[in-house]
């Protein structure tokens, strides 16, 4: 089976995975994209490294989108220019428990660092420890204690969110 | 022993360990209470966590293709019975059959048939044959050739046909939504027979570069013919 068709059957769980990373699904579909398309490009040289290649490469530029938004929102506000930005339209198919569960899980991984975030969110996709310690640059051992980490602070911050 | 790690008991409930590792912290673990607390702990956490990201998940409209396929499947099943049965809706399901076609592909490319039997100069080498969508026709070569006639008959019925004779076979009919384009070359001598509805108000002829010739057919028996190459020595 050709590459591109055998990358197509991660995409939902990529996109699901990116939008939980970035809390944007505009933005998650964007990355996914782009990651696709330097599938294309500079593909994984061997094909059973192609789910851990798709999720490291989104999840880089998923970083990079990121900083470069808030670059530019920081810029903005510096300058003065800062609009306001709009709310999404109200979409009457999501209720509201929804939307505090989304706001809800988004504060929570804002507060991880990058390593964190990434290792929670691969292994939600099922990836292991091996994949998540290569995606994340770190050893395969040590994805066991960053994992642990972002459990107590994710768990923590959940919390305190629903005690206020 | 001393106590297990977090890192470790993650590793341990996500079965990241060897065999002898996974056996020694289980045996720990099970033989020590604070241990066995984090370990609870632990999990219920993992499965909190889990829960809340996928409580904030975004739902994303991904097609489901087996149902749409299905979808279209039984429209498609409800208009065919319907184009059998009602006479009305066969001509609209052709009519929007050919309009969509023109959509996708740009143009329209009659699937050859049997040649009509006019016998001209030896067997033809294309044919098509096709229902005009309007009253005005426009006949259309792309030019004028070395030798060869251009034919135009109205007859009785609904449907026309076009016919090359004598062709080098790289001659190309092709139905447009307004009438028909010959593709030819102005090296070509071939001859073609267009038959068309005498129920057409107007038929206009464009030969290359040339005026637009209208004929304006008169009844079931009209009948032109042009002479290529005399159009091409400058009519």
């Amino acid at each position: 089976m050709r590459l591109g068709a055998l990358a197509r059957r991660h995409r939902t769980a990529l996109v699901r995975y990116i939008a939980r990373y970035t809390g944007d699904p505009d933005l998650a579909e964007d990355v996914v994209q782009e990651t696709f398309l330097r599938l294309r490009v500079r593909p994984p040289s061997h094909q059973e490294e192609l789910k851990g290649w798709l999720f490291t490469v989104a999840t880089h530029m998923a970083v990079d989108r990121m900083r470069v938004a808030r670059r530019r929102a920081e810029l903005e506000q510096e300058a003065g220019h800062l609009l306001p930005v709009a709310e999404p339209p109200p979409d009457p198919a999501t209720n509201l428990e929804r939307q505090e569960a989304r706001r809800m899980a988004r504060d929570a991984l804002a507060g991880l660092s990058e390593k964190e975030r990434t290792a929670l969110l691969m292994r939600e996709e099922g990836f292991t420890h091996r994949e998540i310690g290569t995606a994340v640059g770190t050893t395969t051992k040590s994805v066991g204690t960053l994992l642990a980490r972002a459990f107590d602070k994710f768990a923590a911050r959940l919390q305190m969110e629903e005690a206020s | 022993m001393t106590h297990v790690s977090d890192g470790d008991l993650v590793r341990l409930l996500d079965r990241e360990l060897d065999v002898a590792e996974q056996m020694e912290l289980e045996g720990h673990v099970d033989s020590c209470e604070d241990c066995a607390g984090r370990y609870l702990e632990l999990r219920r956490k993992i499965a909190t966590v889990g829960a809340a990201i996928r409580r904030g998940d975004f739902t994303f409209s991904t097609p489901n293709l087996r149902t749409w396929g299905l979808r279209a499947a039984a429209v498609l099943v409800v208009l065919t019975a319907m184009g059998v049965t009602v006479r009305p809706v066969r001509a609209w399901i052709v009519e929007q059959t050919r309009a969509l076609w023109v959509v996708v592909v740009g143009e329209q490319e009659e699937a050859a048939t049997s040649g009509d039997a006019i016998d001209e100069s030896g067997d033809p080498t294309a044919a098509v044959s096709f229902v005009p969508a309007g009253d005005v026709f426009v006949l259309e070569l792309s030019t004028r050739q070395v030798s060869g006639r251009l034919i135009v008959e109205t007859v009785v019925g609904g449907t026309a046909s076009a016919t090359v004779f004598g062709g080098s076979e790289d001659e190309r009919l092709i139905v447009l939504p307004t009438g028909l384009r010959i593709v030819n070359a102005s090296t070509a001598e071939a001859d073609y027979t267009v038959e068309l509805p005498a129920s057409l108000a107007r038929l206009l002829v464009v030969i290359g570069n040339d005026d637009t010739l209208r004929y304006e057919p008169a009844g079931a028996v009209d009948r032109w013919e042009i002479d290529l190459a005399a159009v091409a020595a400058g009519r």
